[in-house]
């Protein structure tokens, strides 16, 4: 049998999918975190998940899909999802659903929930009236699955009217006539007279957002210190047992590359996975959704949305993540520039080397890193206010019920974020740091050498002068932003390798400033770089990498251009 | 503030462009819809407000291309 999932953003589709086929799709409290067609299996049956969607009739991509998907694949049984909370929105797309005359069961999720906010539903009389089958569940508690699949009722002969207006004033009277309300004033309701309040919302915001980058450099970093003892044992181990077995050179490149490689990733990891909890923590319970709307406003300064916000705070965590999140933007300009500016915000690779920056230069300086997540957003407006172009008026977007996220869901998204980001950086970032550890290890006629004659060496020597006016003019400096394109953490890595662990070698504190500054605004690693070709298509990737890099340089140039001024004044 | 709390109004005319039109229909607000306000931003823009049970944020320009007409108490 080959079964549907069918429903509108945010009803609970993908987290009942997860249950039906045991599978860890992306799940999350805002519209549009499905973005493809997910195919699982239940035992015999095929269930397919699609995206969130409104309507079948409407131009926008998910809906499209959707639509082809249902005139394209032989379908056995519609599951229509609704969360009963909506009911009434909910009926327009089940309408639509019912008139493709196929098998269809409505099930309605989060019934406990409602149960709660007052809202009571008749499924008889529903049934009745949509002239399909109505089952209640709760794709969170595993509840009432055997129903959905219990025997397949026959397609629903009722007809609809074809205008839009009308067809929804049939589903209100539909829902009138199922649904009992008892006004409450939800839990929902209550906190948000704090989280957006006209005094009080700002500085919860900050708050918050505060705390959690606190907390994620904090955790991160102790977690990351733990966790390179034990990686650092293993690969001692694991390089003595090569030695002892393969030919030095061969030992050399699993051990040193391969190994290091792995080790730099491993390093940075903890903090990324951190990151992704608190992300996960803030979209179960709604306050992502609301950071959009609280920011807006700003950011309409630059020709951006409030969704904007939410990329860059998953951006936090890491810019090819974040590429992906940006499919929500229904905007396509807008879209292009959130993609553009994503890189300016300190992701959790950057973190501990600027981290380890502040540490070295400026110690005991706790707005250190806080400066420089301001300076991120900071030049997210700077360029979307340059570069302007078209201007995006529209914006409407759901505003979810805020709720106390539970513990598993929150873990359940963390592991599917931090899924799909080691399935990258096992990919990409292995592949670049080989090829990192080649040019430092050999030179142009591919003989082993040291690092001081080796091919990242003399490269990096011409490439300095390029470097000049930003403010780094040693040829290491060079060489550790041409490495960072493998991944911002081998950044720290080279640094390690040519300072044997004395920052202070290469920079002066104002130099280091510099580097901070421009490592923060360059384009960012080869896996985020991948990420925004799928996104953008080759031709706007390209202009979009050309932006960045030019921000970059004169952003940083001027900035070091100012120092120098400011330090001649105050001699 | 045009849009006072919990002020309840009906829309009377949707956009004429195409796209934007249908995204507001496929959210529920189709002509006779009912439309009651609730928070305001803190920064005066955008607006939530409650169609058909689910709440939206609406930035006031997107607003203003909607017809809306402030039902009488």
């Amino acid at each position: 049998m080959r079964v549907v999932l069918a429903g509108n953003p945010n009803c609970g589709k993908t987290t009942l999918f997860n249950k039906l086929t045991k599978s860890h799709f992306d799940t999350g409290n805002r519209a549009g975190v499905t973005v493809e067609e997910a195919e699982g299996r239940r035992g015999e049956d095929y269930v397919y998940d699609l995206p969130g969607i409104y309507s079948l009739t409407r131009p926008s991509n998910e809906e499209k899909a959707a639509d082809d998907f249902l005139r394209r694949e032989k379908i056995d049984l519609i599951i229509n999802v609704i969360d009963v909370k909506y009911l009434e929105r909910s009926l327009f797309l089940t309408t639509q659903l019912l008139e493709k005359r196929k098998p269809t069961v409505l099930a309605l999720n989060m019934c406990d929930e409602a149960e709660k906010l007052g809202i009571e539903t008749d499924c008889e009389t529903l049934s009745r009236l949509l002239g399909c089958k109505v089952a209640e569940i709760s794709a969170k508690k595993d509840k009432n699955f055997d129903k959905l699949f219990s025997s397949l009722p026959p397609p629903s002969e009722k007809v609809f009217p074809s205008d839009v207006a009308s067809r929804y004033a049939v589903c209100e009277k539909i829902c009138s006539r199922c649904v009992k309300r008892t006004e409450k004033i939800s839990f929902s309701e209550k906190i948000d007279k704090v989280l957006l309040g006209k005094h009080t919302a700002f500085p919860v915001f900050f708050a918050v957002m505060f705390s959690v980058l606190f907390l994620c450099s904090f955790l991160g970093n102790l977690a990351g210190k733990a966790f390179s003892v034990v990686t650092e044992y293993l690969f001692a181990k694991i390089n003595l047992f090569l030695s002892s077995r393969l030919s030095p050179s061969l030992a050399s490149l699993i051990g040193d590359g391969v190994l290091t490689g792995v080790g730099s990733v491993a390093e940075f990891l903890p903090v990324t996975v951190i990151t992704f909890f608190f992300l996960a923590l803030l979209e179960e319970s709604g306050y992502l959704a609301r950071i959009a709307f609280l920011t807006d406003r700003p950011f309409s300064v630059a020709g951006l949305s409030g969704r904007t916000a939410i990329s860059l705070i998953v951006a936090c965590g890491c810019t090819a993540s974040a590429a992906a999140s940006t499919r929500t933007i229904p905007d396509d300009a807008e879209r292009e520039k959130c993609l553009c500016s994503l890189h300016f915000m300190p992701c959790s690779a950057k973190l501990p080397l600027f981290a380890t920056f502040v540490n070295a230069f400026y110690p005991g300086n706790y707005f250190a890193l806080p400066l420089l997540y301001l300076t991120g957003v900071f030049c997210v407006f700077c360029l979307n206010i340059l570069i302007r172009g078209k201007q995006m008026q529209d914006f409407v977007m759901e505003i979810p019920a805020q709720k106390i996220p539970s513990l598993t869901g929150v873990l359940r998204k963390t592991a599917a974020f931090s899924r799909s980001f080691f399935r990258r950086t096992c990919t990409v970032v292995f592949v670049a740091s080989i090829f990192v550890w080649v040019l430092i290890n050999y030179d142009f006629s591919f003989r082993k050498c040291d690092i001081e004659s080796s091919m990242l060496a003399v490269a990096s020597e011409m490439a300095k002068y390029l470097f000049y006016p930003v403010g780094l003019t040693d040829k290491w400096h060079a060489a550790a932003v041409i490495a960072g394109f493998a991944g911002k953490e081998t950044v720290l890595g080279v640094l390690g390798v040519i300072s044997k662990g004395n920052l202070s070698l290469l920079f002066t504190p104002s130099s280091a400033l510099s580097f901070c500054l421009f490592i923060l605004l360059s384009p960012p690693c080869a896996a985020a770089c991948s990420a925004l070709k799928k996104e953008l298509g080759g031709k706007k990737f390209l202009r979009c990498l050309g932006l960045q890099f030019l921000f970059a340089y004169v952003f940083c140039a001027a900035f070091y251009a100012v120092s120098l001024l400011l330090g001649a004044v105050f001699s | 503030m045009k849009y006072e709390k919990n002020s309840i109004w009906t829309v009377m005319t949707l956009p004429e462009e195409e796209i934007f039109k249908t995204r507001l229909e496929n959210l529920g607000l189709t002509t006779g819809a009912r439309i009651t306000f609730k928070e305001t931003a803190p920064l005066g823009n955008p607006v939530i407000a409650v169609v058909r049970g689910t709440s939206y944020a609406f930035r006031l320009s997107a607003l203003e291309k909607i017809g809306l007409k402030r039902n009488e108490l």
